[in-house]
Formats: C-alpha cells, structure tokens, sequence
C-alpha cells in the first residue's frame, strides 16, 4: 500500500504495519490509521503519520523513557474496552516541539497506548495528577555550528 | 439542546444503553454515576478539553519545520 505524505513524501507499507486508533485522537476524531515511523537512528522520537491525512503527523516518544514506573497496567485496563484486556501494551507519548525558545514538552496525562498483538488502541487519559499534558523532560544541547562556506568574491573566475 | 430536571436518584437514558443517574446533590456539587456500553469512553470535560488543546498543539508543532528535532541533540532526563 502506498500514502503521499507532506513530511515524508510517498511511503510503501504493508497492511500490518498500520496501528489502528477507532476513537481517533481527541480532538482528532478522523485520525483512525497511522504509521509509526523512525525520526532518526540516534533520537528518542519518532512519528505518528496519519495514513488518512497526509498533513497530519505527532512526534511521539516511549513515555518509559521518562517514567520507569508508569502505569502500562491501567492502560491494559483501558484498552479492555475494545473486548480483550491485551498481554502486551506499546504505548507513545505525543511531544509538542514548538519554535525555539519554548520547551519540548511531553503529554504524559494522556498516552496512546496500543495492543501490541491487534496494533489496535486509543489515547487513554490517565486522570492522574501525577502525570501533566506538559511534562517537561528534554535537554537541548545546542545545535552544532551550521558549516558555512567561506564566502567567495562575486566575481572570480574559477579557472 | 434539551433541559430536564432530575431529583436524587433519579436518572436519564440516552440511546438504549447510556444511564446517567443523580447519586447525590451537596451544596453545588451534583454527584453522577454514568453507565456505558464497552467502547464508549467518559471523561471530565474540562480534562477532554485540555488534552484536545494539547492534541492541537502538538499537531500545529509537529507541521512546522521540525529542524529543532533534526539539529538538537535531545536528551531525555529521567526522574
């Protein structure tokens, strides 16, 4: 199967690979498939692309990251609703990565958490004042210095 | 919209399946017990909205040039 996407141009997949989410996102009724994709080797986030919309993506990261202990148990209770309590939960935390200065921060209050087995799930929300929609988890070092090249005269002829 | 009255311990049903029942009355503070079919989720509203605020946020974000994830070096503090 193939998507057009605006971020990652045209992704081939195959029909297991899609996570599916029935309720949507809240407050994004329509984003009901998506593909879980790589941002870089080395970085802790990755994308949630929906395969529905090509413009709508979410970086998300594994909330276990953060918090060793959170609560994967009431996720499972969660994701009951769909008629099996799962044996496995794959859970991402959506992070807002707005323009510099702001913070990267981290929805921890209400997670996506997925069967990992039917790749079938929701964004749960956890009601727990433990955990905030704008968990702030991330160091930034700065970007290294962009490689410039050096500035050539305006009119020399390179021989 | 409809508007209706209940006392203690009366109830509404909407569709077949939801009953949303009057446990209490205090002071300002209606106390509600809501009864659902698997599937259908309930929340707080006030929680609903704040995490569609931040669904939105995060999707404004993300449509952005996302050179700040791509250059930064970002590290994950743990607790």
């Amino acid at each position: 199967m193939k998507i057009a996407t605006d971020r990652f141009g045209e992704i081939e997949f195959k029909q297991g690979e899609l996570l599916h989410l029935p309720e949507g996102i809240i407050g994004f009724p329509g984003f009901v498939r998506a593909l879980l994709l790589d941002h870089r080797k080395d970085s802790p986030f990755r994308w949630l692309q929906s395969a529905d919309d090509p413009k709508l993506a979410f970086v998300v990261i594994d909330p276990l990251l953060m918090v060793a202990d959170y609560p994967l148990d009431k996720l499972c209770d969660a994701l009951a609703r769909f008629g099996q309590r799962p044996n496995n939960v794959a859970v991402a935390a959506i992070a807002t990565v707005p323009t510099a200065p702001l913070p990267i921060t981290v929805n921890l209050a209400a997670p996506l958490a997925f069967d990992a087995q039917t790749r079938r799930g929701a964004q749960i929300i956890l009601d727990n004042p433990e955990f905030h929609t704008k968990h702030m988890i991330v160091r930034e070092d700065p970007p290294p210095p962009a490689e410039t090249e050096p500035p050539q005269p305006a009119d020399s002829q390179v021989p | 919209m409809l508007v209706l009255s209940r006392k203690q311990g009366q109830s509404i049903v909407i569709g077949n399946d939801i009953i949303i029942s009057v446990k209490e009355i205090r002071g300002k503070t209606v106390r509600l017990s809501i009864k659902t079919p698997q599937g259908i989720s309930v929340y707080r509203e006030e929680i609903h909205r704040e995490i569609a605020e931040e669904n939105r946020r995060a999707a404004a974000a993300a449509a952005n040039d996302d050179s700040r994830l791509g250059q930064a070096k970002v590290r994950v503090e743990t607790k």
